[in-house]
């Protein structure tokens, strides 16, 4: 089923637009969830947590990507998972991202301005549309997915950390732009 | 947790949606990995190696006469034994007719030359080939063993046919000795 047909289910107040949602987006709900929480019982939940939170903001929202939506909306409720269960334990999936992501806090030599999630997010996507399409997809992919290094250095043919490099070299490509930027994180 | 971590992580989840939807179904271009590009090499290495092995004269182990010619260096010849040149030798007139890929086998092609006997033993002779011929002038010492001979003596002139290499040793030597007739002088 088209996402446009799904999104009509929702709107229509229809419950099978979650059973197609599981359906045609499922895997992908669950794996952006576990790579964050690393356990499949949070994950399942947030998935669940997830579908609620289409069925009550769908209407009036009408998303142009039902997948870039649901992926958003579980980020948000993974994080948020992870910050409430884990604030004061080593953790796998969502620190190791957090901890790769502070080498892109530019420094504060150089700070004019002190921008909110929302601008920083508008500036990264400049940054990412500069980019080959590649590098881009291979950002969004660790960073927005959160596949794991493994994974992608399977993908690409290349090995682990050979594409560890290729991802801190494009941390320091994005600290050396928010800082060409002047803005605090 | 890092408080402006916190904040790339949620700036990175509110990227725009057709940045998401690029990346969800894309392939990378997958490269060969290091160790199969070695691999490769590795695999076309021995192929040219087998062939190499292949155009090799064959009959390692063959035993030196036992009539007090000199001895005719075989395959597995210590290092300091002198060894095949390597060189085919150009083939004289009214050379035999074979498959070409006897070529790749370097043993099994037929080769004549003309030569006069100089001397004669029991299982091989020494014989300095003739003006017009390959390697004219030089002596070689040609295996005898297992062949029907007509009877010869120093001074006859004979031709030789024989299949595989000339040893490049001192004088040359040839093994694979076909048959030897006698040239009659008008």
């Amino acid at each position: 089923m088209e996402d446009c047909q799904i999104i009509d289910l929702y709107w229509q107040r229809n419950e099978n637009a979650i059973t197609e949602t599981d359906a045609k987006y499922g895997g992908f709900c669950r794996r952006i969830s576990t790579n964050i929480l690393h356990n499949l019982q949070d994950s399942e939940e947030c998935v669940s947590d997830a579908y609620n939170r289409c069925w009550n903001t769908m209407p009036p929202q009408r998303p142009g990507s039902l997948r870039a939506y649901l992926g958003a909306i579980l980020r948000n409720l993974s994080i948020s998972r992870y910050r409430s269960e884990h604030a004061q334990k080593r953790f796998g999936g969502a620190e190791v991202l957090l901890s790769e992501l502070q080498d892109c806090i530019p420094s504060p030599d150089n700070v004019q301005k002190t921008v909110e999630a929302a601008e920083l997010s508008g500036i990264i996507s400049r940054w990412l549309r500069g980019l080959e399409k590649e590098e881009r997809v291979l950002f969004v992919r660790r960073y927005w997915n959160g596949d794991s290094v493994k994974s992608l250095a399977g993908e690409l043919g290349l090995r682990p950390n050979a594409l560890t490099k290729r991802l801190l070299r494009l941390r320091e490509n994005l600290r050396r732009e928010l800082e060409k930027e002047g803005v605090c994180i | 947790m890092n408080r402006k971590a916190d904040k790339f992580f949620d700036a990175i989840t509110l990227l725009p949606e057709d940045i998401v939807e690029e990346a969800q179904d894309y392939r990378f271009r997958k490269r060969p990995a290091v160790w199969r590009k070695i691999g490769s090499l590795a695999a076309c290495l021995a192929l040219v190696a087998s062939i190499s092995l292949l155009a090799l004269p064959r009959g390692c182990g063959a035993g030196a006469p036992d009539n007090g010619s000199p001895p005719l260096a075989d395959d597995c010849a210590p290092a300091d034994t002198p060894v095949y040149s390597g060189t085919e030798p150009e083939a004289p007139a009214g050379e035999v007719e074979k498959d070409p890929g006897d070529d790749l086998l370097g043993g099994t092609r037929q080769s004549q030359f003309e030569a006069v006997v100089i001397e004669t033993g029991d299982g091989s002779i020494l014989v300095e080939s003739v003006e017009g011929e390959d390697r004219a002038g030089s002596r070689i010492w040609v295996k005898t063993a297992g062949l029907e001979l007509p009877e010869l003596a120093a001074g006859d002139r004979v031709r030789i046919t024989y299949s595989g290499w000339i040893r490049d040793t001192n004088p040359a030597g040839i093994d694979g000795t076909t048959a030897i007739e006698r040239i009659e002088e008008e």
